[in-house]
């Protein structure tokens, strides 16, 4: 192999090292890492901005010196492609990334991917979404006493708190540790499962709020917590946001508000979402982000408990900086 | 020489073509071939793009780590060394192997350019193959994430180290009992000489290390780019359904885990978490399966292992690991 050839290997290849390099410093100055990756792994992003730096410095000194560092003839072994056809199709794949990530729009996953990846409800089971819809459908072919029926359970499930909440009031006009022993009750209410002190705490730092607020941060681990104590939270109000996911068994009347979470990369992700149930809900197109907000309604689905969002108020908002939501793994978070 | 050249080209257009055939069979519903390519992009290609750029992100890390790594033991770890660490009965090596994970907890994309080095610096190849399977899965990063994602199931975390153990250690018991020829793709002595040589060359030990990384990205790096590449597409075009109707039997749903395992190609941190979203529609079983085989085998992996092994060996690991993965899931009672 000539040295011309082997100079424009490496020029070749500081040039793509160096792409690189920039693009990952532009996805991290632009903020539009969380698109691709966890927080958790940013630091390593860093890290690795640094390190592609330094490889594209050694690079382009290997342009200058090359031929004298490497005067053994290894660069025939395996080093650099050896026809132009194999140059081409290798340092097209590394070409294609950084056009991809230059040219080509950021786009948050959405429906499409959803679809794909079939979505985790309330109930934890994707299988039985179909059988909730054609439930569904079914008290909207019934008539009207089954809608009567409903908003009696409904009034019913509303009254219960209602009483809780008066109670909660009462102890706390007393003194603070009355306040902690309405804590030790909830806390003794939500132990028995046997799921572990994490979703206990979790299921108390939940109930005890008026409307839960379903946020990014207690997203995925609110929701995991609802589902193991699906019963308790019947009849809670909840309010969240996410985007509007919908499958071609749905009835008008519903949508999933869903989001993503990511472990590692976007290729891990999973759906999970809550159904929502309200009588205009095909007003919001799919993929469009929404803050939801309602009572959480028990339904019997094959013997599970499913919890659905009875909808009273839904508004769009705009998509989250960063969209994806990620498990904490921490204690129950303090506010 | 010639038919060196000519079998890299075979791989790489072959492996091109798959990847083209792929994405023409599933363009088919859209409206041209070349739609993705006008400006106002289809959305199907936006999520590969996310897909493709995200697995890439979150490997280099990884593949640098590992590059750095070999590029480190090739500069400063002698063969002399190598040979006097590794034990020498293989009954005491091929374990010491399976377990070496907990020393150096590397994942999949990073270990398989150290596996490579510690082979050409006169490790066994057996001794090298345990370390290159069980690695990824006996280290303590891997099993802890496990026990997380497994909350509700926590002995999952313990099965998939021992089946991960036992699956390493019987194929590398086949190689040490059967492979004798040394299926590395380029000869180990002029390797070795060459060091020498660059040593000699730079003069210097650590810009020999810098200079070698770049080799090495570069090297490992196509691999790893075509097989996000096309793990991108098919997570894309591919619906999770259509895998799950075809996995209710016990040996079906084993072989369907483990097809998404291979064709998710899941970091062995995040793989878990994933396995445990499919907890209420699969079986214990398959579900270990996936655990297992994943690190061990995916597409990124597998066209990192052609670029490092010879074909027929790699093909014949394939077979090997597949076949006991199956086995043990099923005999281990979940």
């Amino acid at each position: 192999m000539d040295q011309n050839n082997l100079k424009r290997h490496h020029v070749i290849r500081s040039l793509i090292l160096a792409g690189i390099t920039v693009l990952l410093a532009y996805l991290i100055l632009s903020e539009r890492l969380s698109h691709y990756l966890a927080p958790r792994l940013h630091m390593f992003s860093y890290v690795t901005l640094v390190i592609l730096a330094l490889l594209t410095i050694v690079s382009i000194r290997q342009i200058f010196v090359g031929s004298s560092v490497y005067d053994c003839d290894c660069e025939e072994q395996h080093k650099v492609p050896r026809t132009s056809m194999g140059s081409l199709l290798v340092y097209g794949l590394f070409v294609l990334p950084i056009v991809m990530g230059f040219v080509m729009p950021d786009k948050i996953l959405g429906s499409d991917v959803a679809e794909k990846r079939g979505i985790t409800l309330l109930s934890n089971d994707v299988r039985k979404l179909a059988d909730v819809t054609a439930n569904a459908n079914a008290t909207e072919n019934a008539n009207v006493t089954e809608d009567t029926k409903q908003t009696a359970e409904a009034a019913k499930e509303e009254a219960r708190p209602n009483i809780e909440s008066n109670s909660e009031a009462t102890s706390q006009a007393a003194t603070s540790p009355a306040q902690a022993t309405t804590d030790e009750q909830l806390r003794q209410r939500f132990s028995n499962g046997g799921f572990g002190d994490f979703y206990t705490d979790i299921a108390v730092f939940l109930h005890k709020q008026p409307v839960i607020e379903l946020n990014d941060k207690v997203f995925l681990d609110g929701l995991t917590t609802m589902e193991l104590y699906a019963k308790e939270f019947a009849g809670k109000e909840l309010e969240t946001m996410g985007f509007v996911y919908r499958q071609p068994d749905f009835t008008k009347q519903q949508f999933v508000v869903a989001r993503f979470s990511v472990t590692c990369c976007t290729a891990d992700s999973s759906v999970y979402g809550v159904l929502v149930e309200k009588e205009d809900a095909n007003k919001w197109a799919k993929d469009s982000w929404v803050k939801v907000r309602g009572k959480l309604e028990l339904r019997q689905v094959d013997g599970y408990d499913m919890l659905v969002l009875k909808a009273s108020q839904v508004e769009a908002v705009s998509a989250p900086k960063d969209p994806y939501v990620y498990y904490s793994f921490e204690a129950a978070p303090d506010s | 020489m010639i038919l060196k050249i000519r079998q890299f080209l075979v791989e790489i257009i072959g492996a091109l073509l798959l990847g083209l055939s792929v994405v023409w069979l599933t363009m088919g519903r859209d409206s041209s071939l070349f739609s993705g390519w006008s400006i106002e992009w289809s959305p199907l290609w936006l999520d590969v793009k996310t897909f493709f750029l995200s697995i890439w992100l979150e490997a280099i890390p990884f593949v640098l780590l590992g590059v750095f790594f070999s590029a480190f033991i090739q500069t400063f770890v002698t063969e002399e060394q190598v040979r006097r660490w590794t034990p020498k009965h293989p009954l005491v090596a091929l374990p010491f192997a399976g377990l070496l994970g907990f020393l150096f907890p590397v994942c999949e994309c990073a270990i398989i350019p150290v596996v490579r080095r510690l082979i050409q610096k006169g490790m066994p190849l057996s001794v090298g193959i345990v370390f290159l399977l069980a690695g990824p899965i006996v280290n303590p990063v891997v099993l802890s994430s496990t026990y997380v994602a497994f909350a509700r199931q926590p002995e999952m975390a313990l099965y998939r180290g021992i089946a991960g153990f036992v699956v390493a250690l019987i194929v590398g018991m086949l190689v040490f009992l059967f492979v004798k020829k040394n299926p590395i793709r380029l000869g180990m002595e002029s390797q070795i000489s060459h060091e020498a040589d660059h040593v000699k060359a730079t003069g210097g030990k650590l810009s020999s290390t810098f200079a070698h990384a770049v080799d090495e990205f570069f090297d490992m790096g196509k691999y790893l780019l075509l097989g996000a590449f096309i793990s991108a597409l098919l997570q894309v075009y591919i619906s999770r359904d259509t895998l799950m109707d075809i996995g209710q039997t016990p040996l079906t749903s084993n072989l369907v885990m483990m097809g998404m395992a291979y064709l998710f190609s899941l970091c062995s941190e995040a793989d878990a978490f994933i396995a445990a979203s499919f907890a209420n529609t699969f079986s214990s079983s398959s579900l270990l399966a996936f655990l297992v085989f994943g690190p061990m085998l995916d597409l990124k992996t597998t066209l990192m292992l052609f670029g490092t092994f010879r074909f027929g060996f790699v093909v014949k690991l394939v077979v090997a690991i597949t076949l006991l993965v199956i086995g043990v899931t099923l005999i281990i009672p979940v």
